[in-house]
């Protein structure tokens, strides 16, 4: 458990310093349409940060302008992907159990996105 | 040699890591300091959840779990999953062994993947900062949307597992 743990450590670190709030703001901003979603997915689903700031993080977007839209794609993504720790959820399961969960995840969140994106 | 081999991807993190403060100062700052935070939230998460788990081992008879939880339980282990998922606290990555665990003990694939699933989605303290940061509609799709199709995701799962690989995880 301990070299995965570690490298886990590590890799958050960096994506945290490198994906920091702003640079999410920037990125699924203000008009992004399909685009933002598209990139919100794929920050949600790299980005390791803890739901009890992510949702926070979604309100603040909101108010900033982004898209309902796209807070939905980046915050289901962030709470139900995690790339990072993907290779502890191999060890402790397998790999077709730790992909089909991301995939499923994936389309779950892509259902929940157009919902909110109607109905909002 | 062995060694090496179990922390590559330590050493390659850590490489990366030296890598960026080498060319960005602050910013490897920055991200060790973000390192060293979240090693020590871990080391203080983590051996409560060990003694937890460790209790449950040695407290919950195999029998009742498998009564509860197991092939038989139909409605019972669905909602022991996930209330299990949804009063935790924690990152998912902590989710990971007790699963393992409650797998080794007998519980049905299906209530397993839907424990993650709840855990990761539908956790009550989150729900809790989801409605008081995004409304209350947005909250109810959410959680309307995320707990039936996880509950179809579990089971598309463990149809897709056959009893061989089952197997080599419950003897990990």
């Amino acid at each position: 458990m301990l070299p995965s743990v570690i490298s886990f450590m590590i890799l958050i670190g960096i994506i945290l310093t490198v994906l920091d709030e702003d640079a999410i703001s920037h990125i699924i901003g203000n008009e992004s349409g399909v685009k933002g979603v598209i990139l919100a997915i794929i920050v949600g689903s790299i980005a390791a940060i803890p739901s009890f700031i992510a949702f926070p993080l979604g309100g603040s977007l909101l108010e900033a302008g982004a898209g309902y839209a796209q807070i939905a794609a980046l915050v289901s993504t962030l709470m139900t992907i995690g790339i990072v720790s993907m290779p502890m959820e191999i060890q402790y399961f397998n790999s077709k159990i730790a992909w089909s969960r991301l995939i499923y995840s994936l389309i779950i969140s892509i259902i929940f996105t157009i919902i909110i994106g109607v109905v909002m | 040699m062995d060694l090496i081999k179990k922390y590559k991807f330590s050493i390659v993190f850590l490489i990366l890591l030296i890598l960026l403060y080498i060319t960005n100062n602050d910013l490897g700052k920055t991200a060790t300091i973000i390192t060293i935070n979240n090693i020590k939230e871990m080391l203080l998460l983590v051996p409560p959840i060990f003694i937890t788990m460790e209790l449950l081992e040695v407290w919950i008879p195999k029998e009742m779990l498998i009564k509860y939880m197991g092939n038989g339980a139909k409605f019972t282990g669905i909602l022991i999953a996930f209330t299990l998922g949804t009063v935790a606290a924690g990152p998912i990555y902590v989710a990971f062994p007790m699963g393992q665990l409650l797998l080794k003990k007998g519980a049905r694939l299906m209530y397993v993947i839907f424990f993650l699933a709840v855990w990761s989605s539908t956790k009550f303290i989150i729900i809790l900062t989801e409605l008081a940061s995004l409304g209350v509609k947005f909250t109810v799709v959410q959680v309307a949307v995320f707990l039936p199709f996880s509950l179809l995701m579990s089971y598309l799962i463990e149809k897709s597992v056959n009893e061989e690989e089952l197997n080599i995880i419950v003897n990990k």
